[in-house]
């Protein structure tokens, strides 16, 4: 009964596209750190999720939760410390050492600083070759020119900007930019590592929607990692919230808005900044900060903030279990609804 | 198209073109020095030793009665050979051996960089003395010999530029996309690090001829009648009195090395695309 989320779920029917089985990745020093003391940080520490085909996913936390690390693990750019990264059933690191490219033309991402994540000695088109040049290289330069540019329009650009140099665009046009160059491959799925976080809120909407026409466009699977909840419920089908280096809850998007089942999710649900001014909310204000991810505390993760801490939470690490339909939550008080199920569904 | 090119150049980088007119023109009176020269360089005339500059001998000559023009044009070959050569190859390797070591991280960087710190233990003039005595004292012995002493130096600059630049996100990309180890080295990193490196660079090469000068002047390198710059000023030294023996190799060696500096400078603006309108 207590076994963790997996796949075989009746929901889950859908195609699973990256399933991710405990799923563990530690940061250290190397020899260093015999020397410094300084122990392990536990980016992510044991997270199972499926990622389904088609679906858009948030993956929402405070900063240094280990979302981002999440992230990049699944696209191979950190080695996981333990556990599975699957694609398609087959295990990503297999698929790396067998076919890199082939890989890479599967999942592709986008990055958090626009600025940063273009080369700044290269111009946009030498930026937007570079997918062709390395997966397509029979291709001649000008008809990677016309691909190029083509990706570009898709995205609101022109072709004249691909003779600019990154330092010529603005912010909301280099992201965009980024993500031309990620869908140049045809990708199935794209990792979104806070594409919206670097940029003015006027163009955060436009470059949500443009994501968000892209993905139904060309059926793609979104893992979108953020920590604002309102681009989150824009974009996503499905959130998972992190805390920690570990999911705590996992619902369809109205289900974790209107009936979040841990009390993290509430507390980060109640700091959404409302427009109304008449309407009164209640926020629920955490105490004190996140722990340090190198020595997490025992039990629960989040007892020492927790607003409705319980005796066992210090003590027994609450398990991710089924509260709802497609909806999990690892939090003892939704344990103990669990002893009598009828109630919660 | 030569002179084009040149032109093109002075209009948008005055710097990067001043730089390659004059290296361009040590270079040509490098390979064509004998005809330059109007004198035999190691021809003594005592009759006409320690004479100032005139009509006959423009730069005068030394206390043997050598034409000091001469000597500066056919000292050119040995000269520009020493500072340019030397600090290329350098370069190459240190900048390729350092960002490897920068780019790979963790053991590798430890056990890359505590090997080319083993060169630095040592004060540079005496490892490349006992380099080059060891080899034997031969022209490329000695060259070799200055390479092995400059190239940590530059190793170290690449390591920490690759270490600050590999953090960046387009790295993170061009991975992502597929490129290969190599590619992103020299591909997206390098062309972000080269530019410091290649400013210590020019600034190396005066620095280059001198070295060489000190250790021909050691009996390791050029033999005492080769017209060789450094050993020339060395000369001077001697005869202080007598300005122009010193003076016009040292100016030589100032303008190699300030053409140098002009392209290292050009070079770097060139490359930076935030400057350049090219």
């Amino acid at each position: 009964m207590n076994k963790e989320h997996t796949a075989h779920d009746e929901l889950s029917s859908k195609r699973i596209l990256v399933s991710l089985v405990k799923v563990k990745k530690y940061f250290s020093d190397g020899w260093r750190s015999l020397l410094s003391g300084s122990s392990k940080v536990r980016a992510v520490d044991g997270v199972s999720i499926d990622i389904r085909a088609g679906e858009s996913f948030g993956l929402v936390g405070e900063s240094g939760c280990g979302k981002s690390t999440l992230g990049r693990v699944i696209l191979g750019l950190h080695k996981a410390s333990s556990g599975n990264v699957l694609y398609k059933d087959d295990d990503i690191y297999n698929l790396i050492r067998n076919n890199r490219k082939a890989f890479r033309r599967q999942i592709q991402m986008i990055f958090q600083d626009p600025s940063s994540s273009l080369n700044p000695r290269k111009k946009i088109g030498r930026i937007m070759a570079d997918p062709f040049v390395i997966h397509h290289p029979e291709l001649s330069g000008k008809a990677v020119r016309r691909k190029s540019a083509a990706l570009l329009e898709e995205v609101g650009l022109s072709a004249y900007h691909l003779d600019r140099y990154p330092h010529e665009l603005s912010g909301g046009q280099k992201q965009r930019v980024g993500i031309a160059r990620a869908m140049a491959l045809g990708p199935e799925m794209i990792v979104c590592d806070e594409p919206v976080s670097a940029l003015d809120v006027s163009i955060q909407a436009q470059v949500i929607n443009l994501l968000d026409r892209l993905q139904k466009k060309f059926n793609l699977t979104l893992l979108f990692i953020s920590h604002d909840l309102n681009v989150v419920h824009h974009l996503s089908d499905r959130i998972g919230v992190m805390y920690l280096g570990k999911i705590v809850e996992i619902a369809p998007r109205n289900r974790l808005y209107h009936q979040p089942a841990h009390p993290y999710t509430h507390a980060l649900l109640s700091a959404i900044p409302i427009s109304d001014p008449d309407e009164q909310k209640q926020r629920i204000l955490l105490k004190g900060d996140l722990p340090s991810p190198s020595d997490p505390p025992a039990g629960c993760r989040f007892h020492t903030r927790c607003p409705e801490v319980l005796d066992i939470c210090s003590q027994l690490e609450p398990q991710l279990v089924s509260v709802a339909a497609d909806h999990y939550a690892a939090c003892h008080l939704s344990h103990d609804n669990r002893g009598d199920r009828s109630i919660v569904h | 198209m030569i002179f084009r090119f040149i032109q093109q150049l002075f209009r948008t980088n005055l710097l990067l073109g001043l730089g390659v007119v004059m290296c361009g023109g040590w270079i040509v009176v490098a390979l064509l020095a004998p005809v330059f020269a109007p004198y035999d360089a190691v021809d003594q005339d005592l009759s006409v030793r320690l004479s100032a500059p005139d009509a006959t001998h423009w730069f005068g000559t030394d206390h043997l009665g050598r034409d000091i023009f001469s000597r500066v044009i056919m000292g050119s070959r040995l000269s520009l050979v020493a500072g340019l050569i030397t600090v290329i190859l350098a370069l190459s390797v240190g900048a390729a051996y350092g960002a490897v070591a920068g780019y790979l991280g963790k053991t590798v960087d430890d056990i890359m960089m505590r090997l080319s710190e083993l060169v630095l233990a040592f004060p540079p003039i005496v490892l490349a003395m006992i380099i080059a005595a060891s080899l034997g004292p031969s022209l490329y012995n000695t060259l070799l010999a200055m390479v092995v002493v400059l190239w940590p130096n530059y190793a170290r600059v690449m390591r920490s530029m690759v270490i600050s630049a590999k953090e960046d996100e387009y790295v993170e990309a061009a991975r992502v996309i597929g490129a290969s180890h190599i590619k992103i080295i020299f591909r997206e990193i390098l062309p972000n690090c080269i530019g410091p490196v290649l400013v210590m660079a020019t600034l190396d090469i005066g620095n280059a001829i001198l070295t060489f000068a000190g250790l021909s002047f050691l009996g390791l390198g050029s033999p005492p009648p080769t017209p060789e710059w450094g050993a020339m000023v060395a000369t001077g030294v001697t005869h202080f009195i007598y300005w122009w023996i010193g003076t016009f190799p040292g100016l030589a060696i100032l303008s190699v090395a300030l053409a140098a500096n002009f392209i290292g400078d050009g070079l770097r603006d060139y490359l930076d695309p935030h400057l350049s309108g090219f």
